[in-house]
């Protein structure tokens, strides 16, 4: 039996003891938790550093029909590795973070749902046959269910809209896999692609077919427009810990998914209409993922509270990962996992570091905060790391990525992409300077009691926002690994160089980068210091209570809305969710008398079958 | 050791352009308004009084964000090819020099925002809503010129414009050429966008010698964008007199036409911003990416 067995049975375990047991120690679970995740954080070392491909196969007690006995099979891949080793250090931070905290609410049934969730974790990235996938595709949806909602009437709704988007991922995904174990009359899911790529030469509507079906799940799972209203109140009303695990690991399943199964469909064997150049579903994916983008980041810094602006700037990244990773070609494949990685590590640092605040102080507005950056000097300065990185801001590893991107854009001549990936990084300026000038700078009496910085929780912070700055110092360090991933997909690589990157003829010195920076930086200070001694006193008169207004940006907001309210996709799907409560009360009532049900029952059938039948 | 000496002229070459014009600019809008003005090495004078007084108050993040500013800006300006060269061996990123303005503005924001004015929050939000609308008309601009010569660096841009006025993007490209002289009125400040980073309210508290650094960052803002207008439009230059004169021209055309315009208020200059120098930019890229 290999590690990656005992890693979900050991989380499976954990999460049953901690709920069954633990009920009087729930201080314990998160102890558990601490475990279950350096125990995985070990196992994807051991899968990283391994010489061969993990493969292995585990026979179900039972028989069920038509299939004998099932077989679950677990087999290591690039890209499995690569999204579990970034999942497992996420959760080993958040493990650590929450062992700083002793308020009540932490310690409810979360962290024992969350062993549970991470069991399905394990398996998504690792399943070699379709039973293994979708079971643990499921374990993942029920137990965030449960996470979401697991407190008050609000969390209810979030985990309802959750659940309900999450059942239509399920769904489009049980078709999709219908279509390929039938054609390839196999559970493996390495038989199902090499199936889905002969689709388009049996005929264009079944390729569209698996294609929307998969997209639909995916793109619910990734957060991506038109599906991502589900991510915002769930990362709102989550615990805190869990909305670090939404933003950083959770809408990546839906990405994983898309490289594996959806990308290869367009690989040589596509013979269909094209859009210049690219594949015209992939056009349309693009077209829906870059919607979003923009949709978000407009939303983003219409924001005035912590989680709200962290969510919509979370999801507008992860649009234009996903439409750069679609348009992959060349090495743009690897501008995107760069991209993903910086996009996980800092969201989750900057998630984690906003949590940290808000356990701190029990606020969430801008407005209401302000001031703490000398209450919390450490989580200020590694807020400032990780949100500079969302912004791109040189050297972190945020602008690396938005510089292997758009230079991989620019080569393929997808101009107006490029267009859009540069509007999402602009307007963040924007939300970002709100977000810390809100939360750390000006003055706010209120807090000056509040000494926040918890030594856990910064150490669970610094870890990332250290790994941030390496890779945008030193790209070799990542890009060289991760171009070993593309190659197995059979993507280009980046010519890459310890702090030196080639991409498509450009050339770009990291390190000369960073190092004029810090070094005009620290001239710049040394500058200062010369000639007249400085006074430590404060002045007199701080700006007294002055905090950041709500309406601060009206200007732009009153611009920018006129785009947003010209659709509303929730009240879409409120529509569609209002029609089908008509349809239902419809039913009911024809069934309220027995005789007349029956009848149109008959009828529908009977139209049915004419209609099959002339067709 | 070259890269050494290399950066120490370019930033002499960048703070004292900036300080100079800056200079030029005073003199020159006193005498538009039949003034006698301050004679045009002022700016000089005022900055090494600033630095030679004691500063009074220590506020540790906004004058490191205020020194980090000037550093992104200046380490941009590295990257901007001046005559004969650079003092890195790069190619001139322009996806590079955009996102060192940015930090830097990002930067200057915060660090502004720190000061002890009680209006300062109010003046720098302002600003950054008029850097939002800057950033969309440059990087419109950026992709304009990218998709021209297929590249984004700026030496490709400049070696593309040799061969004579007729070759530059001024004449090329008058639209983009438009939008960008509206660009750069707005980042530089100047009327009817004037004033938008309001200095005297958002120093207020801070020492002389942190304003005597935020009067830098705004001379290498001047330098800089000249700079690179200079290298996208006016063909760059084939020595230093040459590139300087280039940049003289376009700033003094800016500070010509200032009194012209009255100031206008936040949400106008912000239109104005997206809805004509944008819509000129992306009018600009339409015809790069389709006709041209």
């Amino acid at each position: 039996m290999n590690l990656v067995f005992i890693a979900i049975a050991l989380s499976l375990i954990f999460g049953a003891i901690s709920i069954v047991f633990l009920n009087r120690v729930k201080y314990i679970r998160w102890i558990l938790f601490l475990i279950n995740s350096a125990f995985q954080g070990y196992v994807a070392l051991r899968i990283i550093f391994s010489d061969s491909p993990l493969v292995d196969t585990f026979v179900l007690p039972f028989e069920a029909p038509a299939i004998g006995m099932p077989k679950l099979l677990l087999q290591s891949s690039q890209p499995g590795v690569f999204f579990f080793s970034i999942s497992v250090f996420i959760t080993l931070l958040i493990a650590i973070f929450a062992l700083s905290s002793k308020r009540k609410d932490h310690c409810e049934n979360i962290a024992s749902s969350w062993m549970i969730l991470m069991a399905g974790n394990a398996g998504i990235f690792f399943a070699g046959d379709w039973i293994t996938f979708l079971l643990c595709w499921e374990i993942v949806s029920w137990s965030a269910y449960f996470i979401i909602s697991a407190k008050n009437e609000e969390k209810t709704k979030a985990g309802i809209n959750f659940f309900t988007i999450s059942l239509i991922s399920t769904s489009a995904l049980i078709g999709a896999i219908f279509i390929g174990i039938t054609g390839a009359d196999s559970f493996l899911i390495a038989d199902s692609i090499a199936y889905y790529l002969t689709l388009w030469d049996k005929g264009p509507v079944m390729a569209i077919l698996t294609v929307s079906l998969f997209a639909v799940s995916f793109f619910a799972k990734a957060a991506v427009f038109p599906f991502h209203s589900w991510f915002i109140p769930a990362f709102k009303q989550s615990a805190d810990e869990f909305s670090v695990f939404l933003c950083g690991v959770f809408n990546k399943y839906g990405i994983f998914a898309l490289i594996v199964f959806v990308l290869p469909i367009f690989t040589k064997s596509y013979n269909g209409a094209t859009f210049a150049e690219i594949p015209f579903p992939i056009f349309i994916l693009c077209v829906l993922a870059v919607i979003g983008a923009i949709w978000n980041a407009i939303s983003a810094f219409r924001e005035n509270k912590i989680d709200g602006f962290i969510a919509h700037s979370s999801v507008s990244q992860i649009g234009v990962i996903l439409c750069v990773m679609i348009l992959g070609r060349n090495t743009g494949f690897v501008s995107a996992l760069v991209y993903l990685l910086a996009h996980s590590i800092a969201f989750a640092g900057l998630t984690l570091t906003a949590s940290g605040v808000k356990i701190a102080t029990g606020e969430e507005k801008f407005s209401k905060l302000g001031g703490l950056s000398r209450r919390m000097p450490f989580t200020f300065v590694l807020f400032c790391i990780f949100a500079l990185s969302i912004a791109a801001i040189p050297p972190t590893s945020g602008f690396l990525s938005q510089w292997l991107v758009l230079q991989n854009l620019f080569r393929n001549r997808f101009f107006i992409t490029s267009l859009v990936v540069l509007f999402v990084s602009t307007i963040s300026i924007l939300y970002i300077f709100r977000a810390i000038y809100g939360i750390f700078l000006g003055d706010n009496k209120r807090f000056s009691s509040i000494r926040g910085d918890k030594f856990l929780r910064v150490i669970s912070a610094v870890i990332p926002a250290l790994i941030l700055l390496a890779i945008g110092i030193a790209p070799g360090i990542i890009i060289r690994p991760l171009n070993e991933t593309a190659q197995s997909l059979g993507y280009n690589t980046i010519i890459s160089e310890t702090f030196f990157v080639v991409v498509s003829g450009s050339v770009m010195d990291f390190g000369i980068l960073a190092a004029s920076v810090f070094g005009l930086t620290a001239f710049g200070i040394a500058f200062y210091l010369i000639g007249g001694r400085v006074s430590k006193s404060r002045a007199a008169v701080y700006s007294p209570q002055l905090r950041i207004h709500d309406k601060i940006f009206q200007p732009v907001e009153d611009v920018f809305s006129k785009i947003l309210d010209l659709f509303s996709i929730d009240k879409f799907f409120n529509g569609i969710g209002f029609e089908f409560n008509r349809l239902s009360s419809a039913l009911q009532r024809w069934f309220n008398s027995p005789q007349f049900g029956i009848i149109v029952l008959v009828l529908m059938i009977a139209g049915i079958l004419i209609i099959g039948r002339v067709l | 050791m070259n890269i050494a000496l290399g950066i120490i002229v370019r930033v002499s070459i960048a703070l004292v352009t900036g300080l100079l014009f800056a200079g030029i600019a005073r003199k020159t809008l006193a005498r538009l308004e039949r003034r006698y003005g301050p004679p045009f090495w002022q700016e000089f004078f005022d900055i090494i009084k600033l630095f030679l007084k004691r500063e009074r108050v220590s506020n540790v993040f906004g004058l490191s964000c205020i020194i980090f500013a000037i550093a992104s800006l200046l380490a941009a300006s590295m990257f901007i090819p001046v005559g004969n060269g650079m003092p890195f061996d790069s190619p001139a990123c322009l996806i590079t020099i955009y996102y060192l303005i940015m930090a830097a503005y990002l930067a200057i924001l915060l660090g502004l925002s720190e000061s002890n004015g009680l209006y300062s929050i109010f003046s720098n939000a302002r600003a950054g809503i008029f850097i939002i609308g800057y950033g969309l008309v440059f990087i419109t601009i950026i992709i304009s010129i990218t998709v021209r010569y297929n590249s984004s660096s700026l030496i490709a841009v400049a070696s593309g414009q040799i061969g004579g006025f007729t070759h530059w993007n001024i004449v090329t490209m008058p639209v983009g050429f438009i939008a960008s002289m509206i660009m750069l009125h707005g980042v530089l400040t100047r009327k009817p966008f004037g004033a938008l980073i309001a200095d005297e309210v958002s120093v207020t508290g801070f020492g002389s010698k942190t304003y005597a650094f935020v009067r830098f960052f705004y001379a290498i803002n001047i330098y800089i964008h000249t700079a690179l207008i200079t290298v996208l439009f006016l063909g760059g230059g084939t020595g230093f007199l040459d590139f300087t004169l280039k940049q003289f021209l376009l700033f003094i055309v800016v500070v010509l036409l200032e009194p012209v315009f009255a100031r206008y208020r936040i949400k106008r200059a912000l239109g104005i911003f997206l809805f004509m120098a944008g819509a000129l930019a992306f009018v600009q890229l339409i015809l790069n990416l389709y006709i041209l």
